[in-house]
C-alpha cells in the first residue's frame, strides 16, 4: 500500500513525490463542458481503474425530463435493454415524495423529472470495463424545484448483462439539449 | 430546422468537437414517456 510518513530533515525524492503524494485517492481522468443533444467522455473508462466517480455540475435540460446516460463503446452508445435503474425523491419542504421504477430500457436516468435545472450529481460507477462483470451505479442528485426547495434523487443502475465499456453519455430523457460541466475520476487501487 | 448535436470529449487528450448528430444517433434519441 503506497502510504509513508516522512520525518524531518528526509530528502523528499521525484520518486516518493510521484508514489505518495501525485497518487491521490481519486484520479483526476477527464471532463469537460455539456452541449448539444447528448455530450459523450469517450475513453474514460480503461484498466488502469476499477472503479470511478463522476460529479454532474450545474446541469440544466431545455424542458423538463430527467438527465440519462448511456455506457459507450468507443464513441457507439449502447442501448440495449440491459439498464435496469430506479431512485427515489424526496423535497426539502417534505411536500412530496415518490419513486420512479422503469422497465429496463436503454439507458438509466436521475431525477430532475418535472424541472430543468440545477442538477448536480455524484455517481459511483463500479466496474464499467470489467467485461466478465454487470456495471453498478450509485447515485445521489440535486435538483431546484422553485423558490427554496429542493429535490433529492437517490437511485441506482445496474447494466445487468456482462460486458465492457470505455466511456459514458449524458443526455435527456426526451431529446432535450442539455449543459452543465462533468468531470469524470478514477478510484486509485491501490 | 438545425440537426440535433453531440458533443465529444476524448480523455486521450484528442480536441473535443461538437458536430451535427448522424441518422443512426438520432434515431436513438430517447422520448419522454420512458421516464414518466
Amino acid at each position: 500500500m503506497a502510504t509513508k510518513t516522512f520525518t524531518s530533515g528526509e530528502v523528499l525524492t521525484a520518486a516518493d513525490t510521484n508514489t505518495y503524494l501525485a497518487n491521490s485517492g481519486l484520479v483526476y481522468i477527464t471532463g469537460g463542458t455539456l452541449s448539444g443533444t447528448a455530450t459523450q467522455f469517450v475513453g474514460c473508462f480503461t484498466s488502469t481503474y476499477t472503479n470511478y466517480r463522476i460529479l454532474l455540475e450545474q446541469g440544466t435540460l431545455s424542458a423538463a425530463g430527467d438527465f440519462c446516460f448511456q455506457f459507450l463503446k468507443s464513441t457507439t452508445a449502447q442501448s440495449t435493454n440491459a439498464y435496469q435503474y430506479a431512485y427515489a425523491r424526496l423535497t426539502s419542504g417534505g411536500a412530496g415524495a415518490n419513486t420512479t421504477a422503469v422497465a429496463p430500457i436503454g439507458r438509466w436516468g436521475m431525477g430532475a423529472n418535472g424541472v430543468t435545472n440545477l442538477m448536480t450529481m455524484a455517481a459511483d460507477v463500479i466496474y464499467p470495463q470489467v467485461a466478465s462483470s454487470a456495471a453498478y451505479v450509485t447515485a445521489q442528485g440535486t435538483s431546484l424545484l422553485g423558490g427554496p426547495v429542493y429535490l433529492s434523487s437517490d437511485g441506482m443502475c445496474v447494466y445487468g448483462v456482462n460486458d465492457s465499456f470505455d466511456g459514458i453519455q449524458f443526455m435527456g430523457s426526451g431529446g432535450q439539449s442539455i449543459t452543465g460541466y462533468a468531470t469524470i475520476y478514477g478510484y486509485r487501487k491501490a | 430546422m438545425s440537426k440535433p448535436q453531440i458533443t465529444i470529449h476524448y480523455a486521450d487528450g484528442t480536441p473535443s468537437e461538437t458536430r451535427d448528430m448522424t441518422p443512426e444517433e438520432i434515431a436513438q434519441i430517447p422520448v419522454e414517456e420512458d421516464n414518466a
